[in-house]
C-alpha cells in the first residue's frame, strides 16, 4: 500500500496530472461515470488500456431487451448517454413483449457496434472538463493516515502518477482475465485485448476480497457463407421507437433501412457433436473454476442440464451495417476450435459457415459487491467507487446504469452532498444496486424484470416521470430537456382528465365501433376512460367517437392509455409500495454496533455488521437475517430513539 | 396500525429484553404444585446462592447439565428461613422453551409460597416477566414461527377439547406447513409466467397458459377451504353464541339454567354483553358455547317496541344460533310470527318450551301451519326432554359451518383470516384477469400480491406490525 509521495519516489515515476475524479476503464460503466462526473463540473480523467475499444460490445451486438431496455430508458431519463448513442447506432428495433402488457414491454435494438464506439468516443472527447487517455492503471495510491483509507491517486504501468480525490473502478472483465478455447488457454481480455495485471493485487492489498467469475461469447461467422433459406427471418418493427426521451417523437433510425436477424435451430447432429466431445469441454472437465451465469449457459451446458430438450433456438444477428460478420446468439461455447466448427455447421443453413472469430470463455476477477455501500463507494476506502462487471454483473446496460450512479455519487461526495440512492420501487437501477449490495451474487448478475417487485410501476414508458426530476435536481438534465419533460407530463395529465370527463352515448355509430373491436356495445353512456379499461379497446380506436381530441404524440397516447387502462392494478401495486417504503424509511444509523444487540443470532449479527444496511427494509433482504432478528432489531432501534429523546429531555 | 405498533414497542421497551425474567408458569390460584420459571443468561448463577441441594452429590446449579434436576431448599438470605423445598430443573440454551438458559422451580402451590419465592428472586436481580414474554423470547430466538407462537396462546386459553386439539395442531406447525405448500404452488405458477415474460422470443405461452388456468383454480379452492374453516375456527377460540329469545315468560331463563346444570359449565353468571342479557359459558361436545338469555326483554310490556332497541337486535343478529322460545297458550303466536319475520334471522329455530303443559300439542300444530318448512323443536325443563335435541342442534350448526375435510387444521385467528382473505382476493383477481384477456404482467403482479399476503401470514415477511399485540395477548408465565 503506497501513497502518492511514495509512488513518486520510485525511479522513472513522474506526476502526470491532477484531477478530481479518475475513471479506470472505457467500457459502458466507465463512459457513463466519466461523462456524469465531467458534466457535473468535476475535472475528470478517463483511462483505458486501448482507446480503439471505447464502449466496445465484445458479446451480443444489441442493446436493450427484457429489463435491459427498461435500464436504458432509466439511464436516459437520469441524463446518461447510452440511450442517445444507441438511438444513433441502431440498425434494427423491436419492442419485445408487445402482447404481454406495458409492465414487461421492452425495447431492444441491434447495434452497429463500430458506429456505437465512434459515437461514444467522440462524445467523451468533446466533453468539457474530461480528458481521455490511454494507459493501464496497476496500482491505487491511498493515504493510510488516520483510521480510514483515502484515495490519493493512481499509478500507471509507465510510472505515470496521477493525483486525484476519487477513483471509479470500471475495469469490466479485464482483471487477471484468462481466455479459454478448449485446451487452449491464455492470459487475455475480451476481443483479443490484453488482460490487466497488477490491479487485482493492489485491490487485495487494500483488504478487498475478490471472486472469480466466468462468462463467454459465441462464434462470429461470415454472412456470405450462410444459406438463409431454411431460417426464419426476423425483421424490425415497422415503426421503431427510440431509447432516448429526446428522440421519442423522431427516432433517428429509418424504418426501411433496418437489417433483419434470422432464427435457426440446433439439430440432433449438434447434440451428437457435443456429446462426443464433452471430455474436451474445459467447463465440464473442471479447467474453468469461475462461476458462470445460469441464464446464459453455453450450448454444451444446455445439453447437459436440459437433456430432454430436443433442440435450441439460435439467432443470427448482424454486427453492423458495414460488415459481413454475424453473431450466433445461443451458441456460446468453450469447446476447442475444431469442435466449434463442426457444431456450427450442424445447424440448418450453416453447413458451409465460415467462422471469423471463435467462441471463447473468459475468467476474471471481480469484487464481492457486498463490500460496497449503496452509493457504490467501497466501504472503508474513502473516494473509491466501483461500477459495472467488476461488481459482479453482466451486460452493457447493467454496467452503464451503475457507471452513471457511481459518477453522480463520486461528484456528490466531493460536493459534500447526500448520495443518490434509488430504491426498488423507483427504478430497475435501484433493484440492481440493492440486489448486488444487499444479497451479493454468486454468478454474473443479469437484470430480469422478475427481479423487480413493482414492475407495473417501473415501466419503460414512464422512466422519465420516475427519474427525470431526479436527473434534473442532480444537474444532468438541461433546461430544454426539462421544459420538454414538463410539457409532456402536463399534456398527459390533461388528457387523462379529459378522458375521464368526456362521455360517449350509445348510438348506431358507437355500436359499430364496439362491434368492430370485438367488444359489447354500450348500454348506457360511458366515459372514454371507462371504455379504455376494456382490454379490447386502445386509445387510437376511439378517435372516430372522439373527434375533438387533442393531437397527442404516439408516446403520449401510450402513456394516457396505460395510466387509465391499468389504473386499478397500479393502485394495488402502489399500496404494496406504501408498505415497502414504511420499512425502507425505518433507517438504521451507521454508527450502530450490532454486537451490543442481544438476541440477534450470531449469523445475523455478523452479516449485519459486515453489510451495514441503511434501513430495516434492506436488512430484511439480507440472507441469513430472520424475521425474528428483525423484530429484535426493531425493538432495539426503538429503544435507541427513546434513550435519545430522554437524553434530550434530561 | 402504526399506533398499536408503537404502544406494543413501548411496553416492550420498559424491559431490557435479555435480563433474566421470572414468573409463575402455572395457572393463578392455589394448587398442589406450581412451577416458577426463570429465563435468561445467568439464571443458574442467580438462583445458586439461595438453593441448597439436599445432597452433596448435586453440583452447583450452574454446573448442572441441561435437562437434569436437583432437590433442594430455598433459603431466604436475609432471614435464613426456609421458604420451600423444591425440585429445580435446568435447561441450557438453546435447548429450552425460550431458547435461553432456563431454570424451573417446582414448588408447593400455595399463594404465599409462590409470592415469597417470586419476591426472593426479584430481590436477587431478576425482573418480573411480562404477559407472553417467555413465548416472545422463544419467537425472537427462532424457536417458534409466528403462527406457532400465536397458537401457544390459543392452547393456553383453550377451554374445550376441540379448541385444544386445534391449537395443538397449529403449534405443531400444521398450518404453517400447509401455507408453505400453497406458497410453493404459487411460486411455481409465477415462475412459468416469468419464463414467458423474460424470454419473449422462446415462446412457450400456450402450455403455460393452460397450466396457469388450472393452477389458479386449484389454489383458489385450497385457500378458500381455509377461509371457510374460519367460521368454525373462530368458534373454537371465541365461542359460539347461542341466544335464547322469545316473549316474556316463554321459559328462557329456566332453559338457560337447565342447560347450565346438565352441561359442563365453563363460566357461570357472566355479565352479559349488555345490561339486558344474561350469559353463561358451557362446553357442548367440545364446542365452547356462550348461552345468552335476552333477559331484559322479558321484563318489558311491549316486546315489539323493545326489540326495536338496537342492542337487543345486535345480540340476535350476531348470534350463531337463536332459539325462539314459544310457550303455550296459542294466543300470542301471531305476535311471535311478526317479530320473527321482522328479524329475518337465518339461524332462528322455533322451540316450543314447557312441552309438559297440555296446550302444547295445539301450539305445535299451529306453528307447523305457520312455518311448514321448519322443523319444530320442543323441550321441557321439567321432564328434561328435548334438551338433548337442543344439544344436537348446536353441534349440527357448528358442523354445518365447516366445508373442509376432517383433518384440516382450522384457522382461528383473525389476523390469519385477514391475510388469507387478501391472498384469496388476489388469486381470484388473477383468475378473472386471465379469463378476461388481461395481459400477463398484471396476472404476475396479482400472483405476487397473493404471495406477499401468505408471507405475512407465516411471518416470513416482516411488516412493521410484526411485534404487534400478538405477544401482549399472553398471560404471564408463558
Amino acid at each position: 500500500m503506497k501513497n502518492v509521495t511514495a509512488a513518486l519516489s520510485a525511479s522513472g515515476a513522474y506526476l502526470a496530472g491532477e484531477y478530481d475524479i479518475i475513471v479506470i476503464g472505457t467500457g459502458h460503466a466507465g463512459c457513463e461515470a466519466a461523462l456524469a462526473s465531467a458534466r457535473l463540473g468535476r475535472q475528470t480523467l478517463i483511462l483505458g488500456m486501448n482507446l480503439d475499444t471505447v464502449a466496445n460490445m465484445p458479446c451480443n451486438p444489441n442493446i436493450g431487451g427484457t429489463a435491459k431496455g427498461q435500464l436504458v430508458r432509466e439511464i436516459d431519463a437520469l441524463g446518461g448517454e447510452m440511450g442517445r448513442a444507441a438511438d444513433r447506432a441502431m440498425i434494427q428495433f423491436r419492442m419485445l413483449n408487445a402482447s404481454r402488457g406495458p409492465a414487461v414491454l421492452s425495447p431492444r435494438a441491434q447495434i452497429d457496434r463500430r458506429l456505437y464506439q465512434q459515437i461514444m468516443k467522440e462524445t467523451l472527447e468533446k466533453t468539457e472538463r474530461l480528458d481521455v487517455r490511454q494507459g493501464e492503471v496497476i496500482e491505487l495510491l491511498v493515504d493510510a493516515d488516520g483510521h480510514e483509507l483515502r484515495i490519493e491517486g493512481v499509478r500507471l504501468r509507465t510510472e505515470a502518477i496521477y493525483r486525484c480525490k476519487s477513483v471509479i473502478l470500471a475495469t469490466g472483465t479485464f482483471l487477471e482475465s484468462r481466455i479459454i478455447i478448449g485446451d487452449c488457454q491464455y492470459s487475455g481480455g475480451p476481443d483479443s485485448q490484453f488482460a490487466a495485471h497488477g490491479l487485482s493485487e493492489s485491490l487485495r492489498d487494500l483488504g478487498l476480497l475478490l471472486q472469480r467469475f466466468k462468462t463467454g461469447t459465441p462464434a462470429r461467422i461470415n454472412r456470405r457463407s450462410v444459406d438463409f433459406t431454411p431460417m426464419e427471418q426476423q425483421d424490425g418493427d415497422p415503426i421503431p421507437f427510440a431509447f432516448s426521451y429526446e428522440n421519442e417523437e423522431n427516432p433517428p433510425i429509418n424504418p426501411d433501412e433496418q437489417i433483419p436477424c434470422y432464427l435457426t435451430w440446433t439439430t440432433p447432429q449438434t447434440r451428437a457433436v457435443i456429446e462426443q466431445n464433452l471430455d474436451r469441454s474445459p467447463l465440464l472437465s473442471g479447467v474453468i473454476e469461475g462461476v458462470g451465469p445460469r441464464y446464459c449457459p453455453s450450448i454444451e451446458d444446455k445439453y447437459v442440464k436440459f437433456p430432454d430438450k430436443e433442440r435450441h433456438q439460435i439467432f443470427l444477428e448482424p454486427m453492423g451495417r458495414n460488415t459481413e460478420e454475424m453473431y450466433l446468439q445461443g451458441l456460446s461455447s468453450s469447446m476447442p476450435e475444431d469442435v466449434q466448427l463442426i457444431m456450427v455447421r450442424s445447424l440448418p443453413g450453416l453447413q458451409s459457415a465460415r467462422i471469423m472469430r471463435s467462441a471463447y470463455a473468459i475468467e476474471y476477477d471481480c469484487l464481492d459487491p457486498r463490500l460496497l455501500q449503496m452509493s457504490l463507494e467501497v466501504r472503508g476506502i474513502t473516494g473509491l467507487f466501483s461500477a459495472g462487471q467488476i461488481n459482479g454483473t453482466s451486460g452493457y446496460e447493467e454496467a452503464a446504469g451503475q457507471g452513471l450512479i457511481a459518477g453522480i455519487n463520486a461528484v456528490r461526495k466531493l460536493n459534500d452532498e447526500e448520495p443518490v440512492i434509488l430504491d426498488r420501487s423507483q427504478a430497475y437501477i435501484g433493484v440492481l444496486i440493492d440486489d448486488l449490495i444487499t444479497k451479493g451474487t454468486t454468478e454474473p448478475y443479469r437484470m430480469m424484470t422478475a427481479r423487480a417487485e413493482y414492475r407495473l410501476v417501473l415501466r419503460q414508458d414512464n422512466a422519465d416521470a420516475r427519474l427525470t426530476p431526479i436527473g434534473r435536481s442532480v444537474g444532468l438534465i438541461d433546461q430544454a430537456r426539462w421544459d420538454h419533460f414538463q410539457i409532456k407530463q402536463e399534456r398527459i395529465q390533461t388528457e387523462i382528465e379529459r378522458c375521464r370527463n368526456i362521455r360517449i352515448r350509445p348510438s348506431a355509430e358507437s355500436d359499430a365501433v364496439m362491434r368492430s373491436l370485438g367488444t359489447v356495445p354500450l348500454r348506457q353512456p360511458a366515459s372514454l376512460a371507462d371504455l379504455l379499461k376494456r382490454p379490447e379497446i386502445h386509445y387510437e380506436d376511439l378517435e372516430v367517437l372522439d373527434p375533438d381530441r387533442p393531437s397527442l404524440s404516439r408516446v403520449e397516447q401510450t402513456a394516457v392509455e396505460v395510466s387509465i387502462k391499468y389504473e386499478g392494478y397500479i393502485r394495488l401495486e402502489e399500496e404494496r409500495i406504501g408498505q415497502f417504503r414504511k420499512l425502507e424509511r425505518k433507517s438504521i444509523p451507521d454508527s450502530i454496533d450490532y454486537r451490543l444487540i442481544k438476541g440477534l443470532r450470531i449469523e445475523a449479527q455478523q452479516k449485519l455488521s459486515r453489510q451495514r444496511p441503511i434501513s430495516i427494509g434492506q436488512a430484511k433482504r439480507i440472507s441469513g437475517v430472520s424475521p425474528a432478528d428483525l423484530a429484535v432489531l426493531l425493538i432495539y432501534l426503538q429503544s435507541l430513539k427513546r434513550d435519545d429523546e430522554e437524553g434530550k429531555r434530561g | 396500525m402504526n399506533g398499536d405498533y408503537q404502544t406494543v414497542l413501548d411496553t416492550n421497551l420498559t424491559s431490557q429484553d435479555h435480563e433474566i425474567c421470572v414468573a409463575v408458569a402455572t395457572p393463578p390460584g392455589q394448587s398442589g404444585i406450581a412451577v416458577i420459571r426463570l429465563s435468561g443468561k445467568g439464571a443458574a448463577e442467580l438462583i445458586d446462592p439461595v438453593f441448597k441441594p439436599v445432597s452433596k452429590r448435586f453440583p452447583p446449579v450452574f454446573s448442572m447439565p441441561g435437562y437434569t434436576c436437583a432437590v433442594g431448599k430455598i433459603i431466604s438470605p436475609v432471614t435464613g428461613e426456609l421458604i420451600d423445598q423444591v425440585v429445580l430443573t435446568r435447561f441450557t440454551a438453546p435447548h429450552s422453551y425460550t431458547g435461553e438458559e432456563v431454570i424451573e422451580l417446582s414448588c408447593h402451590g400455595s399463594l404465599a409460597i409462590k409470592q415469597s419465592l417470586i419476591d426472593l428472586i426479584l430481590s436477587l436481580g431478576a425482573r418480573a416477566a411480562e404477559p407472553g414474554e417467555f413465548t416472545k423470547r422463544a419467537f425472537l430466538n427462532g424457536k417458534l414461527d409466528l403462527i406457532q407462537a400465536e397458537a401457544v396462546i390459543d392452547l393456553i386459553q383453550a377451554e374445550t377439547d376441540r379448541s385444544a386439539r386445534n391449537a395443538a395442531a397449529l403449534l405443531q406447525g400444521d398450518l404453517s406447513q400447509q401455507m408453505m405448500f400453497i406458497s410453493d404452488n404459487l411460486y411455481q405458477l409465477l415462475a412459468s409466467i416469468e419464463l414467458v415474460l423474460e424470454y419473449p422470443e422462446h415462446d412457450e405461452s400456450d402450455t403455460v397458459s393452460a397450466q396457469l388456468a388450472a393452477g389458479l383454480d386449484l389454489i383458489e379452492q385450497k385457500i378458500n377451504r381455509y377461509v371457510q374453516g374460519f367460521s368454525q375456527g373462530r368458534i373454537l377460540t371465541e365461542g359460539m353464541t347461542v341466544v335464547l329469545a322469545g316473549r316474556p315468560n316463554a321459559g328462557k331463563s329456566s332453559l338457560l339454567n337447565a342447560l347450565a346444570n346438565t352441561e359442563r359449565a365453563i363460566v357461570t353468571d357472566v355479565p352479559g354483553t349488555t345490561r339486558d342479557t344474561i350469559e353463561i359459558k358451557i362446553d357442548i361436545d367440545g364446542i365452547p358455547v356462550h348461552l345468552v338469555d335476552t333477559a331484559g326483554v322479558r321484563e318489558t310490556e311491549d316486546t315489539v317496541e323493545k326489540l326495536g332497541v338496537a342492542r337487543t337486535r345486535d345480540v340476535l343478529q350476531s348470534a350463531d344460533l337463536v332459539f325462539w322460545l314459544i310457550a303455550p297458550p296459542v294466543d300470542h303466536l301471531q305476535e311471535d310470527q311478526t317479530i320473527m319475520e321482522q328479524l329475518q334471522l337465518q339461524s332462528l329455530v322455533p322451540l316450543v318450551s314447557k312441552d309438559d303443559l297440555n296446550e302444547s300439542l295445539a301450539l305445535r300444530q299451529a306453528i307447523e301451519a305457520c312455518w311448514p318448512d321448519q322443523t319444530i323443536m320442543t323441550c321441557s325443563v321439567l321432564t328434561g326432554e328435548g334438551l338433548d335435541a337442543i344439544r344436537k342442534k348446536v353441534i349440527e350448526t357448528y358442523e354445518s359451518l365447516g366445508a373442509q375435510a376432517q383433518n384440516d387444521v382450522l384457522l382461528t385467528n383473525s389476523r390469519h383470516k385477514a391475510c388469507l382473505d387478501s391472498a384469496l382476493l388476489s388469486v381470484r383477481k388473477a383468475r378473472e384477469a386471465l379469463h378476461g384477456g388481461i395481459t400477463w404482467d398484471i396476472i404476475a403482479s396479482l400472483v405476487r400480491g397473493s404471495l406477499d399476503a401468505l408471507a405475512e401470514l407465516t411471518g416470513d415477511a416482516v411488516s412493521d406490525t410484526l411485534v404487534d399485540t400478538i405477544f401482549s395477548r399472553f398471560c404471564v408465565g408463558k
